[in-house]
């Protein structure tokens, strides 16, 4: 009985020892730094000459167009008008689609942005 | 008798001898264990102050971590909150135009006044691609510009 009381004060006694040793704490917070893309080029966009033609001005039109194209039959990609306004639709569509993901960029390169030193 | 003092006395006094010899060997080697005992637990109550540093300072900077990410999260959650804004605005400028779009009157402007119809629909489409081109430019800054439209400006300008 004695020896176990002495023993458990030894092996106590030893196990403290090991608190005594020196300790490392590593806990300064590493930055991340992110490299931001260069952004692409802007789009080069082209106007479009659109006529509009109805039975009034549709000789005058015929004419122009075989002295623009240098021939008697001269050829014309036509486009009603509610045609013509599904192309302004969708190129609306386009715009808010490049707007919105312009927008998502942004907050993406403001959170990878290094934070100031 | 003095043989019996002299036979008893030299046994006790051997004896005496031994024990005091004994009982100072013990005391010495108290003394040098405990002098190694002292200088052991100095060493230890150093190190153990020093860990106390440590530790101390890696709370504070545990600390300081916690309230910087609570900020960041705070600044995360407004930037957040500002795109969608942005969002919302693009997607309602867009209903705008389409609107306006949708109530173009082109084939009665064109019977009436045939010129104004051609640049109608010249201007309003012009205005769109040139709204796409000025999207994708890049600022000085190298930001490109992603300031939601107004409606105004989210529309054709020559679209009436």
């Amino acid at each position: 009985m004695q020896f176990n009381k002495s023993f458990t004060s030894v092996v106590l006694c030893l196990m403290l020892v090991g608190c005594a040793t020196p300790i490392k704490v590593n806990s300064v917070p590493t930055p991340i730094v992110i490299t931001q893309p260069p952004a692409p080029s802007p789009i080069v966009v082209n106007n479009v000459n659109w006529q509009v033609v109805t039975g009034s001005n549709l000789n005058q039109f015929v004419i122009q167009a075989q002295k623009d194209q240098g021939t008697s039959d001269p050829v014309f990609v036509v486009l009603s008008v509610d045609d013509y306004k599904i192309l302004l639709a969708n190129l609306t569509d386009i715009k808010r689609y490049i707007q919105q993901q312009q927008a998502i960029i942004a907050y993406y390169q403001t959170a990878t942005k290094a934070a100031p030193k | 008798m003095n043989i019996f003092t002299s036979l008893f006395g030299g046994l006790f006094g051997s004896v005496q001898s031994t024990v005091t010899t004994i009982l100072v060997t013990l005391v010495l080697a108290m003394g040098v264990t405990g002098y190694f005992y002292y200088q052991i637990n100095e060493k230890n109550i150093q190190t153990l102050t020093q860990n106390n540093a440590v530790l101390k300072n890696s709370i504070t900077v545990q600390n300081q971590t916690i309230a910087a990410l609570q900020a960041q999260q705070q600044a995360q959650a407004q930037m957040i909150t500002d795109l969608q804004n942005i969002l919302q605005q693009v997607q309602q400028a867009e209903q705008v135009a389409l609107a306006k779009i949708q109530k173009l009157n082109v084939a009665g402007l064109a019977h009436t006044d045939n010129k104004a119809a051609t640049v109608l629909v010249n201007n309003a489409s012009n205005s769109i691609l040139t709204d796409i081109h000025n999207t994708t430019v890049v600022q000085p800054n190298g930001a490109q510009n992603t300031s939601a439209p107004s409606a105004s400006e989210a529309q054709p300008n020559a679209i009436q």
